[in-house]
């Protein structure tokens, strides 16, 4: 699964939640789940880093409000990367 | 600064010892944890942990026995060594360091210095280092005892930490060697008080009556303020962040790639975040041994243990290039490269008895 359907998958995992449609939605509310705290918090670092090979930021994560708040912090960080990848090319 | 070298030390023995109190985490995490803790356990790698009882056993307790058992099985006489190391963040006191009486029990001469080294989780390749340092300015062997006590300030209704914890001490001699080859150790130290931290364990923020209560945090834990607080978060960006780099300065430095190694020794702290760094690192299985189901997270000492525990055949029968990162508070990184082996190894054993100081 690729996109925000994989991702629904992999944070429905760290919080512990049926990942279905309706459950977890980007408009998810974090503050709704009960099992969204420091041990689901890190999890989610975790399993998004084993995915993406990407390093969500604490601050990031603690100041985002919805689910797909935290997809965008993933997307953001693999555009960062392509791009990098890009500039080291052409050098 | 770089990769530091030590030429001329090597590990010349290596034990164990946790107390004979094991938890099992699949009923210890049941309340807590509720429908999710088959997925946690899964994920921390932490299944089953061993505690002191009560404060009665100390890491001076673990430690020293470790190292007696190191003795009875492999003839040491620690009265000819040049110095003893320990590495602990959960000392019998304040004042007087662990060091002097561990000094005394093992029988040290009078003549030699015995010092603490307050680390927490990263300690190991730092206690190596200062060890393989004394070593060769002593030309004698050096004890380096590494060990912790976590269970008396782990909060059971912390769903952060109350899975992850266990209790250990271990033992390690450091001696010289001319013929062995050289140590490559790497340091990182990024100044962080708020990720890991136990707020009032010290003279910053005193104890007092009002610590020994219990205080509820947004996210529905409860712990006093003598218990262990953990970031989790924070903890892995600092370690993502910096283990693997640091590994791999070493790597660059020995010319290796991960073939080049025998074993990866990563710090016990959970097994989903060290499996990533291995996997970045290229090693896996035999490669990789992890001790953390059986014992979890004992502090500094986790990579010592993880030898003992997996590696005790190995140990005894050849010479093995180890690579090894520890991580924690601080926060702060170690890694190493180093040889272990051929040399004694006494595994784990259990400590005997209800109380401690110390009938070594």
């Amino acid at each position: 699964m690729d996109g925000f359907e994989g991702f629904r998958a992999i944070f429905a995992n760290a919080v512990n939640v049926n990942g279905g449609e309706g459950v977890v939605e980007a408009g998810t509310r974090l503050d709704s789940l009960d099992e969204w705290d420091s041990l689901g918090k890190f999890l989610l670092l975790s399993l998004v880093f084993a995915e993406y090979e990407v390093n969500l930021d604490a601050g990031d994560v603690n100041a985002a409000s919805s689910v797909g708040d935290i997809w965008r912090l993933i997307e953001r960080e693999k555009t960062l990367r392509y791009v990098n990848l890009r500039l080291a090319e052409g050098r | 600064m770089g990769v530091i070298r030590i030429d001329g030390a090597a590990v010349g023995g290596i034990s164990a010892c946790v107390p004979r109190l094991e938890i099992n985490n699949f009923e210890y995490g049941k309340e807590l944890y509720g429908d999710g803790l088959e997925a946690t356990i899964r994920a921390t790698g932490v299944e089953r942990r061993r505690f002191v009882t009560g404060a009665s056993i100390t890491a001076l307790d673990l430690c020293a026995r470790a190292a007696s058992a190191l003795r009875d099985s492999s003839g040491f006489d620690y009265s000819e060594f040049g110095g003893l190391l320990f590495v602990t963040m959960t000392p019998d006191f304040f004042m007087p360091n662990n060091a002097s009486y561990a000094h005394k029990l093992l029988g040290f001469s009078q003549g030699t210095p015995a010092l603490d080294i307050g680390m927490a989780c990263s300690g190991y390749p730092y206690g190596l280092w200062l060890a393989g340092m004394m070593a060769l300015s002593t030309g004698k062997k050096i004890l380096l005892l590494d060990g912790d006590t976590h269970s008396p300030f782990i909060s059971p209704h912390d769903r952060a930490t109350s899975l992850l914890f266990g209790d250990g001490g271990t033992a390690t001699v450091v001696g010289p060697s001319p013929e062995s080859g050289p140590w490559f150790f790497d340091f990182v130290t990024v100044g962080d008080r708020d990720s890991l931290v136990v707020p009032n364990s010290g003279y910053r923020d005193r104890v007092s009556a009002a610590s020994l209560n219990y205080a509820e945090f947004p996210d529905g834990s409860r712990r006093r303020g003598i218990d262990l607080r953990m970031d989790g978060m924070a903890v892995f960006n600092h370690v993502v962040r910096n283990a693997p780099q640091s590994l791999a300065r070493l790597m660059e430095a020995e010319g290796k790639s991960s073939e080049g190694y025998d074993y990866l020794l990563l710090h016990q702290a959970n097994l989903m975040m060290i499996s990533q760094v291995a996997k970045k690192l290229k090693f896996a299985g035999e490669r990789f041994p992890t001790s953390i189901a059986k014992y979890g997270n004992i502090g500094s000492g986790s990579i010592a243990l993880t030898v003992c525990s997996e590696l005790e055949d190995a140990v005894e029968a050849k010479m093995s290039r180890v690579l090894m990162s520890a991580f924690g508070a601080g926060f702060s990184v170690g890694s190493a490269s180093v040889e272990i082996g051929p040399c004694p190894c006494a595994g784990v054993v259990e400590y005997e008895g209800e109380f401690g100081v110390s009938d070594v």
